[in-house]
Parts: C-alpha cells; structure tokens; sequence
C-alpha cells in the first residue's frame, strides 16, 4: 500500500475505534504501518494447519 | 572508587552476614558511587534514600540479634521504574504516568529481593512503556553507556543495565519483551537473565504486551545472577499468567562440571547482518563449549515479524484510552508505533498466535538434539547516543528496531536466556544468547559460570 492508501486506512480504522488522530501525528503513523505492513505479510503469508490453536490457552 | 561499591552481591551478603562489615557502609558506599556517576550516566529516576536507609538497618539490626538477614543480606539493589515500589509513582518511562498515585506496594519480585535481605536504592530509567530499545527518552533523558557515554546504553531496560555495570549497583531487575534485558547487558558488559515465559512473577509490574513479557535481573557475574534468581522465584497467586512450576534453585549447582553438553550454533538468521565482533563473541564461546556446528532455527524471520505484530497489538490497545485523550504526551518515539498498533487488524495478531504454537513445537524438537544453543545478543556493539541507521551486512537499516534481530524470535516463544559478556581489549563490549529449553534457566547459569571460570565471559566494572 502506498502512503495516501495507508493515511485512508489510518483514518477509517481509528474512526471505527473512536481515535483521532491529529494532523500532526499522521505521518509517523503511516510510515509506523508501513514499517508493519511487511511484518504482517510475513505472518499471514505463512500456511498453518487448520486444527492449530492459538498460543494462549484459557483455562475457565 | 569505594572497594564496597564495586563488590559482588555475594560477597557483599556473607560480609553483612558475618559482620564484617555493616549494611549501613555498603549502601553509603552504593550512594556515594551513585552520586558520582548518575549526573552523567543518568541511570536513575528515583533514588529512595530514607528506604534504602531503613532497609539497611533492618538487615544491620537482624545481624546483631542474631537472626537470619536473608541471602541477599545488605545487598543494594534497583529496579527498571515500572515497578511498583512502595510510596513513589511508577512512571514506566512516561510523563502521563506521573499523575498516577504513588504505588501502595512493591510490586512481588522487588519484595522478593527485599525479604532476602536487599536494599532497595531506587528506580531506573527505561524507555517509554518498555517499547524501545535504546533507553532514548523523551522525558528522562538518554541513558548513557558506562563503556562510552557518547553511546546508547541499550534498552528498554537500560538503566538497569548500565547501573550494574557502573558499579552504582550489584544487582538490578528489568524487564524483557522482545531483548529489553538482552540487548543492554549485552551493549553495557553484564550478564541478564531473562527466565521462561511466566518463571517469575510479574504482579505489580506496568505490563507493556502480556502475551511476552518476561522479567529479570541482571548482575556482573553468573553467581550473582543466579543469587538474584533464586530469591525472585516462586509462585505468586497475584499473578495469574505464572506457570505452575516448582522453583528450581541454581545457586547450588552452578560449579558443577557441564561434560558431555551438546551444544549448537545458530545459523541462517541469527548471523546474517552481524559485524566481526559479535561473531567472534560467538565463536569464543561456542570453542570453549566445544560447539558440535551450526544448526538452523526454521522460520525465525517470521517468528520477529509474528513477535512485531504481537507487540504492536498488544501495546497498542493497552494504552488506547490514553491515546483518545492525550496522545500528546507520548515520547515521540513511542507515540506513531502505538497508534499504529491500535489500528491492526485481528487477522495478522491471531495468525501470530498460532504460528507461535506451530514455532514452539519447532524449537522442542530441536531441543531434542541439543542441550544449549547459541546466538549472538545483538548484531553490533553500542551504537551512538542518536544514531539513527547502522550498516548491517552491507545494508544501511535503522538502528532501534534491529538491535532486537536476534532476540525477538527468542522471547515470542518464551525460552530461558542468559545474555554473556565479552569484552576485548580496546573494543566495546557485545554479548552472546545462552539459549536453554523451557525451564532450564538453571543449565545455562551453570554454563555461564563455566565460561566465567574460563576466562571467557566477564563483566568488570566499567
């Protein structure tokens, strides 16, 4: 995703969990993302088996 | 430089025990060395004379009446400032937790070290909420390097760090989510100990991401470590991620002969990028185990990219309430990566947390074929104080994130580390990952120790 398509998504996803972010702000928070975009592209590109739980186990 | 300041912790505690010497002396002596250092190195937040006072005399007055003043006896000590210490506020590296109420209590593991008889001398700089590390912060100032005070003590924990090897302290505790304990012993020249993933307690401590937080104490040798670790073990209801594991001393085993150890060398990952200095740490500790080769940790890139995203999540929607209202008050070097984190989506921090059931499984059966394995701590000494990209393998690349290349994957699934020192002549020092299987926190001190008595690992003071 390129910088204005990221700022888009920054601003819609922190409407939707009632966060403002302020002008000033913005920019570290994009190049943030983008500094996370290739970290979760590593993480969602990995195959896992279907039956694999998550790490943390709740014990009731 | 007071002889007192500068002892072991265990030779300070058997001099308190015996009389030869008072609590009272070796913590003016601490006060002393901390007077002198601090207004350059600026390890401390807090320094809690009049407790650290009481303390003494506490154990001072035991002594005289014969009673038992604890392993630790006299023995001074600080902690990273999120934890909670009785009657001041825990900051954690920020300006907004400063108009939280003083702590009403000690957090469990800096009561632990208390009741053994330790002196508490105050609270230690740390990098915003422990998301850094560099120990750069905003609020508190940079914590400088004992070795070079041009340069970065390392973080997050790196007040504990460079206390320790100042000399203002024999013992310190941190914390450890991706490398905070790491990274600074390694950058300061000091052993850390950062234990299995609920180990220790860690009630009364901020957390910053509660699926990987670790905490644990550093010291300038392997006894010393292992004397701080086994006062800091036990169960603790207080804390409900705690395993329900039996303490497991290593004090009393720690010069036994460490034969026939399989020991491997991680390759792949754990060496790319890394400069002539931390290879040849490794080396010399790999000869002196009698390392069998190199051995592949699988995926271990994805394991930091699943760790980031993890982090990113966690401490992101921890702070969110602070971030709807005075984002403004966060370190600029915190700020952007926890409004970000906010922000994930859930499908990258769930596939996380599966991939790192499926990494866990990897790494036991790698356990299978080795006792021990090896890493470097960081890819290269110290940087400058500031220092924005270093040169890794060729590659210009930025220097917070990457000090933490070989310790993220490490922590994200909870393994026992202990971090050694080597320092060469002329050179800064770097540190090298004793790398154990869940729970055998007392093997590597053993082996820390081994590689002490040969020479080959030492912490002096800065």
């Amino acid at each position: 995703m390129d910088d204005a398509a990221l700022a888009a998504y920054v601003d819609a996803a922190a409407a939707a969990i009632g966060l403002t972010i302020r002008d000033e702000h913005l920019d570290g928070v994009v190049a943030a993302m983008q500094g996370l975009m290739p970290q979760i592209r590593l993480v969602l590109d990995c195959p896992l088996p279907e039956d694999l739980d998550s790490a943390p186990v709740f014990t009731p | 430089m007071n002889d007192l300041a500068t002892m072991s912790a265990a030779k300070i505690a058997v001099g308190v025990r015996n009389g030869t010497f008072r609590a009272e002396a070796v913590l003016g002596a601490a006060l002393a060395q901390i007077h002198a250092l601090d207004g350059m190195l600026n390890c401390f937040t807090t320094v809690t004379v009049e407790t650290a006072i009481a303390d003494a005399r506490r154990v001072d007055t035991a002594v005289q009446a014969g009673r038992d003043p604890g392993p630790l006896a006299g023995v001074p000590f600080a902690a990273k400032n999120m934890f909670d210490i009785a009657g001041i506020v825990t900051i954690a590296g920020s300006r907004i937790h400063r108009d939280h109420p003083p702590a009403r209590r000690d957090a469990t593991l800096v009561a632990r070290l208390r009741e053994a008889g330790g002196v508490l001398v105050g609270a230690l700089n740390m990098d915003e909420y422990a998301y850094g590390f560099t120990t750069e912060n905003a609020h508190d100032g940079a914590t400088r390097n004992p070795h070079d005070p041009e340069r970065s003590a390392g973080g997050s924990s790196g007040g504990s760090a460079a206390a320790v090897a100042a000399g203002m302290v024999p013992i310190s505790l941190g914390s450890d989510t991706n490398g905070s304990i790491r990274v600074p012993a390694a950058l300061c020249g000091v052993f850390g100990l950062k234990p299995t993933y609920g180990r220790l307690s860690r009630a009364g401590a901020v957390p910053f991401v509660g699926s990987l937080d670790h905490f644990g104490p550093f010291a300038r040798s392997a006894a010393d470590l292992a004397l701080a670790y086994d006062a800091l073990q036990g169960r603790d209801e207080l804390d409900p991620v705690q395993a329900n594991v039996p303490a497991a001393p290593a004090s009393p085993g720690l010069d036994a002969p460490i034969d026939g150890l399989r020991v491997g060398v991680l390759a792949g990952w754990f060496r790319a990028g890394a400069t002539d200095q931390a290879l040849a740490a490794l080396d010399a500790v790999a000869t002196a185990l009698g390392a069998t080769g190199r051995v592949e940790l699988p995926e271990a890139e994805r394991a930091r990219a699943a760790a980031f995203c993890i982090t990113a999540a966690e401490g992101g929607a921890l702070h969110l309430p602070d971030l709807r209202t005075r984002a403004g008050d966060f370190d600029p070097a915190t700020r952007s990566r926890f409004l970000a984190g906010a922000l994930l989506p859930a499908a990258p921090l769930i596939a996380a947390q599966r991939f790192r059931r499926w990494f866990r499984d990897e790494v036991r059966r790698l356990f299978a074929r080795f006792d021990i394995l090896l890493a470097p701590a960081t890819p290269c000494p110290a940087p400058l104080i500031g220092q924005a990209t270093m040169m890794l393998g060729g590659v210009e690349v930025p220097v917070r994130p990457n000090l933490g290349l070989y310790t993220q994957p490490l922590s994200f699934i909870g393994l026992p580390v202990v971090a050694v020192p080597i320092r060469r002549l002329g050179e800064l020092p770097v540190g090298v990952q004793l790398i154990g299987p869940a729970w055998e926190e007392a093997r590597l001190l053993r082996i820390a120790a081994f590689l002490e008595r040969a020479g080959v690992v030492a912490a002096p003071v800065a």
